[in-house]
């Protein structure tokens, strides 16, 4: 229950998993695409870990967005450091 | 006179630099998703798995690989929606193929292939079906399909008005296969049997195996 509990730390970890995902994301699209030689189904593999990946930050932080606009949430996060 | 006097309150410099980077980040998203999108729409990234490559071959014996017009229709161009949204959610569906490529049957055996391939092309039919043809309307246009035969014009604004394409085109490009409602699986597999001189009861075997 404490996961549903939002705060600063909540909030700042969700972001940060966002741009962890994203980053990783088309790290690994790049490396499926040009780097992994075509052996077996690596590059696929790779391809749709860093797709996924891709596809996940922005729901993370849209997540994150909509749980700070929860009116207790909001009243918590406007206390936060900056 | 400062910027954060012409800005509402709620916008604090913090939310600012969220606003510009988190802006500069959607658009660099889905600029690599559109790029995404277009590279695994491509011929040369679907045929990396063996198993299309045996698909691609009757493709490209067909009109639409060696069009007299000149205009090539990829991988992508008749299976992948338009739209990134769209693009992106076809190949988010698209990585159920990639899971049973590396766990279900050894499509790139030609004989599996050609056994399971009714199944894919009736599935490809649906997905066709589904979205009343859309992709074949990026090209074609059905007040524009004159053909060679006086009546062609009139087929298509006539009788073919309210159908999609894949109704009555639903062998265009690769390995013939009969309609769902006629297709019969033990002749299908007695002639796939016979095409790459296998024993009788064979496909049926390799079916049940999968």
């Amino acid at each position: 229950m404490k996961l549903l509990v939002f705060g600063c730390k909540t909030m700042r970890e969700g972001v940060l998993a966002t741009a962890v995902f994203l980053i990783t994301g088309v790290a690994l699209v790049l490396i499926g695409m040009k780097v992994i030689p075509e052996v077996w189904f690596f590059p696929h593999i790779f391809l749709a870990l860093g797709f996924l990946l891709l596809l996940f930050a922005p729901v993370i932080l849209v997540s994150t967005f909509l749980l700070s606009v929860f009116p207790k949430a909001k009243e918590k996060l406007d206390n936060c450091d900056h | 006179m400062k910027i954060n006097d012409l800005l509402p309150e709620f916008i604090t410099r913090h939310v600012l630099i969220a606003i510009i980077i988190g802006g500069f980040g959607g658009i660099g998203f889905i600029l690599f998703l559109i790029e995404f999108d277009h590279y695994t729409s491509t011929e040369e990234f679907c045929t990396t798995c063996h198993s299309m490559t045996l698909v691609a071959e009757p493709y490209r014996e067909s009109s639409h690989y060696k069009p007299r017009s000149g205009v090539r229709a990829s991988c992508g161009d008749c299976h992948v929606s338009e739209g990134v949204f769209s693009a992106t959610w076809d190949h988010f569906m698209g990585m159920n193929d990639l899971l049973a490529q590396l766990f279900g049957p050894d499509y790139d055996d030609p004989v599996i292939n050609a056994l399971h391939l009714p199944d894919a092309a009736f599935k490809a039919r649906k997905w066709f079906k589904d979205r009343d043809s859309d992709t074949c309307n990026r090209c074609h246009v059905k007040e524009a399909i004159y053909g060679e035969r006086p009546d062609t014009l009139a087929i298509h604004l006539e009788d073919a008005r309210d159908k999609s394409c894949i109704e009555c085109h639903y062998n265009l490009v690769h390995r013939i296969v009969p309609h769902e409602k006629t297709f019969k699986r033990a002749q299908w597999n007695a002639m796939i049997e016979e095409e790459f001189s296998l024993p009788k009861g064979t496909a049926k075997e390799l079916l049940k195996n999968k």
